[in-house]
């Protein structure tokens, strides 16, 4: 059985690219149609799954060839996996630092106000999740408490769930809120789509900045090593979701 | 309620989402459906305690169902394209013992939340006869993809037929000389449809 833990993350910030889609992708059959060329769908994928793209990579300084090629050695063929953030920071209900939403923040000192001997300091996310009633497998709607909103969850976000059990980081987004509780950390159920990968237990915590998710390169893309003269190139890279 | 449930009913006269099940009841049994996603589900009485079935996703090409009529019915090739390893060593693992299991295809409707609306309603059942692989080249730039098949047939079309005799009129009359049942049994061929009559 494929494993789907402990995959390294695709360094989206280094790739820089200047435009990145997250789709989820099902697949139906048609029920024949009527008069109007219009006609009844069967969905049949249960749900669907992810697929998302990186258009035009910048790959201009060394460390770029160098990463790229070992995307490409590592994932070409589509049986390696490895963990695709989606870029959600504009968007998400993150809180703004200095205008500029802010899913994460980093530089957080010790007690005693000191850093790390490189400057650094630690780092956390500043909206996240815990669920708050087990969900099986394949639930279609989940519970749960939602920490540091800046605005509440009406619409639709993308969060992910780290799943232990061998399906690991899976994204997941609502497209209703079935009910919210009053308080400063709400409690919410939402239902969710694509459905869960695997069932969570109560405590299991959600991840609202950069969710992501396990994926490979789509089937039939290769990631080839690019040299253009004055060697600055653009690279489009395909993910789905790995299985 | 009739074979369908009816709210599965009202659920199929709309767009829907639809799941269709497989189950090849080898030793352990194989549980498959057309989802992505694992989907807990159960037939009724053949998996009583409820199970889990595999997404098999897009791999699957279900081909198009024959029922037994006047004895004729196709042998049908279920196919696993773009097999991933687990799956394939799991539709391997149980390939010994795959002749003669039966085979069955169920359909559900999801509901909103992605759940099975009833257990599974069985609508086909056959016998797994044989399987088969292939993995055609391809030039390059194409990739290439590994067909598994599982040749199941319905009805009566297995090789390892029993051994059978046509129970003529005459066998009949030798335990009952006066018994006109069999009478017809002749005509009964491919074919020919008997009018079922009391033979006088």
């Amino acid at each position: 059985m494929a494993n789907f833990l402990n995959l390294p993350t695709l360094d989206a910030n280094f790739l820089a690219p200047t435009r990145t889609t997250v789709d989820v992708l099902g697949s139906s059959i048609d029920g024949g149609r009527n008069g109007a060329g219009e006609g009844l769908e069967i969905e049949m994928s249960g749900g669907g799954m992810l697929a998302s793209t990186y258009e035009d990579c910048k790959i201009q300084e060394k460390q770029h060839f160098e990463y790229v090629n070992w995307l490409g050695a590592r994932f070409n063929g589509g049986f390696r996996f490895l963990n695709v953030p989606i870029i959600t920071d504009w968007f998400g209900p993150f809180p703004s630092v200095g205008k500029i939403p802010t899913p994460s923040v980093s530089g957080i000192p010790h007690s005693d106000t000191a850093l790390f001997s490189d400057g650094s300091g630690y780092s956390q996310s500043t909206v996240w999740g815990e669920i708050t009633q087990a969900a099986a497998l394949n639930a279609g709607i989940i519970k749960m408490r939602v920490y540091g909103l800046a605005r509440p969850l009406r619409w639709s976000d993308w969060f992910s769930i780290y799943h232990t059990g061998g399906k690991g980081w899976r994204a997941y987004r609502y497209w209703d809120v079935l009910s919210v509780t009053a308080g400063t950390n709400p409690v919410y159920t939402l239902a969710i789509s694509p459905p869960l990968r695997e069932a969570v237990a109560v405590g299991t915590r959600v991840e609202f900045a950069r969710p992501r998710f396990a994926a490979k390169f789509k089937s039939g893309f290769t990631l080839p090593s690019v040299s253009e003269a004055f060697f600055v190139t653009q690279q489009t890279i395909q993910f789905s979701e790995a299985f | 309620m009739g074979w369908v449930p009816d709210n599965v009913i009202a659920e199929l006269s709309g767009s829907h989402q639809l799941g269709i099940f497989l189950r090849i009841d080898t030793d352990p049994a194989l549980h498959m459906w057309f989802g992505v996603n694992d989907i807990p589900a159960n037939f009724d009485s053949i998996d009583p305690s409820g199970t889990v079935y595999l997404g098999g996703g897009k791999l699957i090409g279900i081909p198009t169902l024959e029922v037994l009529v006047n004895g004729t019915a196709d042998s049908i090739e279920f196919t696993l394209a773009g097999v991933n390893p687990s799956d394939a060593a799991k539709v391997l693992d149980s390939i010994p013992a795959v002749r003669g299991a039966s085979v069955h295809i169920g359909i559900t409707t999801l509901d909103q939340y992605f759940q099975p609306m009833s257990a599974i309603i069985p609508i086909w059942e056959g016998t797994a006869s044989h399987v088969g692989e292939s993995s055609p080249a391809v030039q390059s730039g194409q990739s290439p993809s590994l067909t598994l098949s599982l040749a199941v047939v319905s009805g009566e079309a297995t090789r390892s037929r029993p051994a059978r005799t046509l129970w003529s009129s005459a066998h009949q009359k030798a335990l009952s000389p006066t018994d006109k049942f069999c009478d017809e049994t002749s005509r009964l061929a491919r074919g020919v449809a008997p009018t079922w009559t009391l033979g006088y």
